[in-house]
């Protein structure tokens, strides 16, 4: 009887400690994919701005010189 | 298209030039910032990993924004330079469509005007002229609708000009392209008609030009027509002669056988101005065909005056040969065969203006017979012109007026009938005219001369081309 309920506490634990590293894996997993899309937006932003002040600064109609 | 041969003084359309430029700064400056800030994001990436596990989540973020600045950053440019590209394009195709319309509507209004340039010191034909920039002088080839503006253009100085006839380009200043003469308005944007004074040394030519100017500008408005110089220059060269006519002086010898235009512009309400290009050589010109080939007018001409003085044909010397010997300084008979100077002319066309030997000259020839108030000439002609009304009866032989009639008939009495078989054979519209350039003979007195019968042969050869002077022969 104890041999059995030791058994049976063992797998629990085994199983508990495995569904916390499901989660915690699962937690790293979201965090690191938030984190890629953030990135990816904030690149996506940098790339945007780069282009609009490289536009800004070259683009502009002939003048007379002065 | 022709509109974009050489490089102009001026500020050129931006998308013919500049936009590209600027595309690939844009282009190569957004790029070179994407790999600024990337290698900066990664930078920051590289640092905050070797750090606690937020630091590692920190450097998948500047990881992640790394790698979508070079990933979005290319998609970005390609993209927007596409567009950018796109929108140079579409705007290049309009501004292309645009001076092309409009430089194709300018050309085809003024091949219908019949308006081009001819420079009347170097008689090169042009379709336009250079023009100056009225602030800066800076010359510009071709003003036309281009890329450098389809209706005006900016000069280098900053200075707006007009590109098209429409909008008032002609009073801008303007040069032949060869010779660098100033021009008019009037060289370009004008209804032209050239034509030569023809005709040995001391025929009367310059009397002649002189006196029919001065009929033109006389008479000009009682036919509509107000009539002035296109040039000061002409202006002068008219008021000296004129104050040499007045005072009873003939005109001194011309010695240019390559001869300026003699411009006179004529303008009627409601029509195009017309413009007179009279050229009066030096007779010396017939004695070497060489001063001939430079006449380059004769490519375009509208019609031909040839002046015969009567007491150069063999003939009339004959009969008249005691009177001649006194009054000779004052007749200054031409000494060149008139035969010969006509052969010249031909040989000329032919050897320079792919005139066929067997050809005809299309346009309006006037024999002029000057002099005819001398001696007993007048009489003569008056009677020959009698006797051909009266055998024409209404209907005359020739095809010519009875007047032409009885000068062809006199030509021929005087010697001349190598010269009219000449004129017939090589001249499609040929007429007869007498004239005196002076209007009596010379005789020292200062009393004016006046010309007599000038203008008909001018009006007839002017009116054969242009409805305008029609039937004021």
């Amino acid at each position: 009887m104890s041999d059995s309920a030791d058994a049976a506490g063992g797998c629990v634990t085994v199983v508990l400690a495995l569904a916390a590293i499901a989660i915690v894996i699962y937690l790293v997993f979201l965090a690191v994919q938030a984190m890629i899309v953030c990135g990816g937006i904030y690149g996506a932003a940098i790339a945007l701005k780069n282009y609009a002040l490289a536009f800004r600064r070259n683009v502009r109609p002939e003048r007379v010189p002065a | 298209m022709s509109t974009e041969r050489s490089p102009q003084p001026a500020i050129r359309s931006y998308f013919f030039g500049k936009g590209y430029r600027d595309l690939w700064d844009t282009i190569r400056d957004s790029w070179l910032a994407n790999v600024a800030s990337a290698g900066a994001l990664f930078e920051k990436a590289g640092s905050a990993w070797p750090r606690d596990h937020l630091g590692k989540l920190l450097a998948v973020l500047f990881g992640s924004a790394g790698v979508a600045v070079m990933v979005f950053g290319t998609v970005f440019f390609a993209a927007f330079s596409l567009l950018h590209v796109s929108l140079l394009g579409l705007f290049f195709l309009l501004v292309y469509l645009g001076f092309s319309l409009v430089f194709l509507l300018e050309k085809a209004y003024l091949g219908i005007k019949g308006f081009f340039t001819v420079c009347p010191a170097c008689h090169e034909r042009m379709p336009l002229p250079e023009y100056l920039c009225p602030q800066c002088g800076a010359v510009h080839t071709r003003l036309i609708p281009s890329s450098w503006g389809i209706l005006n253009r900016t000069c280098q100085c900053g200075q707006r000009l007009p590109a098209t006839f429409f909008l008032g380009r002609g009073e801008l200043p303007s040069r032949c392209p060869e010779c660098q003469h100033l021009l008019q308005a009037g060289h370009t944007e004008s209804r032209k008609h050239f034509v030569p004074l023809y005709g040995g040394p001391a025929v009367g030519k310059t009397a002649f030009l002189c006196s029919a100017a001065s009929q033109l500008l006389q008479e000009g408005p009682a036919g509509g027509f107000e009539c002035g110089f296109l040039e000061e220059r002409t202006a002068q060269t008219f008021a000296a002669l004129h104050q040499d006519l007045a005072r009873g002086r003939t005109p001194d010898k011309t010695h240019d056988t390559l001869p300026r235009a003699f411009n006179l512009e004529m303008r009627r309400l409601g029509q195009d101005p017309r413009v007179l290009y009279l050229y009066d050589p030096a007779g010396e010109v017939f004695d070497r065909s060489d001063d001939l080939v430079l006449h380059k007018f004769q490519g375009y001409l509208s019609g031909l005056l040839f002046l015969v003085d009567p007491f150069s044909l063999p003939e009339v010397r004959r009969q008249h040969g005691g009177e001649l010997a006194l009054l000779e300084p004052h007749l200054r008979p031409s000494r060149l065969p008139v035969e010969d100077a006509l052969a010249r002319f031909f040989l000329n066309l032919e050897e320079n203006f792919e005139l066929a030997k067997t050809a005809k000259v299309r346009v309006p020839v006037a024999v002029v017979v000057n002099k005819i108030d001398a001696l007993a000439l007048e009489r003569e002609h008056e009677e020959a012109v009698a006797a051909a009304r009266a055998r024409a009866n209404g209907r005359p032989a020739t095809g010519l007026p009875p007047e032409d009639e009885g000068l062809r008939e006199l030509l021929i009495r005087w010697g001349a009938s190598d010269l009219v078989q000449q004129l017939e054979a090589r001249c499609a519209r040929l007429r007869y005219f007498a004239c005196s350039s002076l209007g009596r003979m010379p005789d020292g007195s200062s009393d004016p001369f006046a010309g007599r019968g000038v203008l008909p042969p001018l009006w007839w050869v002017l009116g054969s081309q242009d409805p305008a002077f029609f039937g004021r022969a």
